[in-house]
């Protein structure tokens, strides 16, 4: 969780009272301390977005702690079986078990938030995209194909919902440990620290809806 | 009256337009809704999420079932013995008697026993270990369908911070693009917060008691649209109660305001409800919106027509 963690402390800095969610319960209590630690609000609903039953809870334990919801950002990711393999490589089952992380899970959880949203008038869903979702790199099949839905999730999203401000992120390389699992043999010290990432993604978050935003960071 | 049989699609339900001015009854679609709105109109529903409310465990031998009154952390609950929704909740045997500190296992937990009350030994406030609910709990029950239902069909489509025992279900035909239509034509709509509570629990003394305190919350920014509005339609019973009570002083924290035919509506002019029959725990609140005499010929009325009664039933809009 290194973009969500860097997101978590970047937005309770701004003044969000913030809900984590991670599969990791360690690693999410250890970013909600670091928020508290802060001055800020934060509270960790362990949970898994790729797991269907998980979405009434997540969304409900979210809303009873911190208020409704005005912004959602889908940071969590699966890059599939690493190391990365070509389509002739990867099982059925594999490419569905992406999918339902970085696509179906987003999609449960935004039905579920954007319908109080439309009816504040207000808020805002953020998809975390990816260059794989417009280049189709060799190897990065599954990840990509499930990236480049997102996209148009958000785009169409964004048509039927005026409400709601939709938009797709790229947050660019950085330094996680998701990157460290694409790219073993990457130069860490050339990557973007998460944190810088987080602040220039939160930057984005008024542009206008249905847009797809790149990071410079 | 016909109860519907299974979750209905939201849009697919009637409504009988209730005219307290002209004692008319007109035969209406959810579709037809936002063309009864306009400039002045505000519409005010209950966000609340349905909980996983009921939660089947065993104290030694012995079969409970615990039905949430309202949100967790409030630990209250009505406790019904062995059975499931598909008894009369009039049949089933009493739970076993419980006093503080028994202990109901259930599923991934223990629900520790921390007060019984002195009158009404079945209702009791229980310590919930966090989280509890969404594991070992479903939604409550209805015995007039013909199946059981899932968490996700016992919502409204704004659905937001789970603090319902049972679905504010009046809201299901205010989908997104019915509220967009309301809004197209100049009508408001805005939230409150309210912890609907059970609709019955099997024991005439405890209904008699219904609706218990229930927590509520009325933002300042509809409060303040609920000033500035001609008409103010409360959608849902739960509505009233959370407006009414917020007329009088309480915007946010346990309400136990009671509504009945001598209750003055300061806050509400008209209301979308269910269908409700002569008798009901809600009929006493509706004779706060319209007389007796209009409201039968109402009830008269639906059934003739072969309205379908309960949550995911039919309504009234009495304006």
């Amino acid at each position: 969780m290194g973009l969500g963690r860097a997101l978590m402390v970047r937005l309770a800095a701004d003044g969000w009272a913030v809900a984590g969610v991670a599969r990791g319960a360690e690693a999410l209590a250890r970013a909600v301390a670091e928020v508290v630690r802060g001055g800020g609000v934060a509270t960790a609903i362990p949970g898994d977005v790729g797991r269907a039953d998980d979405a009434a809870r997540i969304a409900g334990e979210a809303a009873a702690r911190v208020g409704p919801i005005d912004l959602v950002i889908h940071a969590a990711s699966t890059l599939g079986p690493v190391p990365l393999r070509p389509l002739l490589e990867t099982e059925t089952r594999e490419l569905a078990e992406v999918l339902e992380t970085n696509l179906m899970g987003p999609f449960r959880l935004t039905r579920l938030l954007v319908g109080p949203m439309v009816l504040r008038g207000r808020g805002t869903v953020v998809f975390a995209s990816s260059d794989a979702a417009v280049e189709p790199y060799a190897t990065w099949g599954a990840y990509g194909v499930s990236k480049a839905a997102l996209d148009h999730l958000a785009r169409i999203w964004a048509r039927e919902v005026p409400e709601v401000r939709f938009l797709a992120i790229d947050p660019t390389d950085m330094d996680t440990a998701m990157h460290a699992a694409a790219v073993p043999d990457a130069d860490r010290a050339a990557l973007a620290r998460p944190e810088v990432i987080a602040e220039a993604m939160v930057s984005m978050l008024h542009a206008d809806s249905g847009s797809r935003l790149v990071v410079r960071p | 009256m016909t109860a519907a049989a299974w979750p209905r699609p939201a849009l697919s339900g009637r409504i009988l337009h209730v005219d307290r001015g002209t004692g008319a009854l007109d035969d209406l679609g959810a579709t037809d809704l936002p063309a009864l709105f306009g400039p002045g109109d505000l519409l005010v529903v209950n966000d609340a999420a349905t909980l996983p409310a009921s939660i089947v465990g065993t104290v030694g031998e012995a079969v409970v079932e615990v039905r949430f009154t309202g949100p967790i952390d409030e630990g209250q609950a009505v406790l019904f013995g062995a059975g499931s929704w598909r008894d009369d909740t009039d049949v089933r045997p009493p739970p076993p008697a419980l006093r503080k500190g028994d202990v109901i296992a259930v599923d991934g937990g223990a629900l520790v026993v921390a007060d019984v009350d002195r009158a009404h030994p079945r209702l009791v406030r229980l310590e919930v270990p966090a989280g509890i609910v969404w594991s070992a709990g479903r939604p409550i029950q209805y015995r007039y369908l013909a199946r059981d239902v899932g968490l996700d069909e016992v919502q409204t489509p704004y659905a937001s911070r789970p603090w319902a025992a049972e679905m504010p279900s009046a809201g299901r035909p205010l989908t997104a693009r019915v509220i967009a239509a309301i809004r197209d034509r100049g009508g408001r709509v805005m939230s409150i917060t309210h912890a609907a509570g059970l609709s019955a629990t099997g024991d005439p003394a405890l209904d008699a008691l219904l609706p218990f305190p229930e927590r509520t919350e009325v933002p300042q920014e509809t409060w303040d649209a609920v000033t500035e509005a001609e008409r103010v339609v409360a959608v849902g019973t739960s509505v009233v109660r959370a407006l009414e009570s917020a007329a009088r002083g309480v915007r946010s924290g346990p309400t136990t305001l009671r509504i009945g035919p001598d209750t003055p509506l300061l806050a509400v002019d008209a209301l979308l409800t269910n269908v409700h029959a002569p008798g009901e725990p809600h009929w006493q609140l509706l004779r706060a919106v319209a007389s007796e005499a209009l409201l039968r010929r109402a009830h008269r009325c639906a059934v003739a027509r072969g309205y379908l009664a309960h949550e995911f039933g039919d309504h009234f809009l009495i304006t």
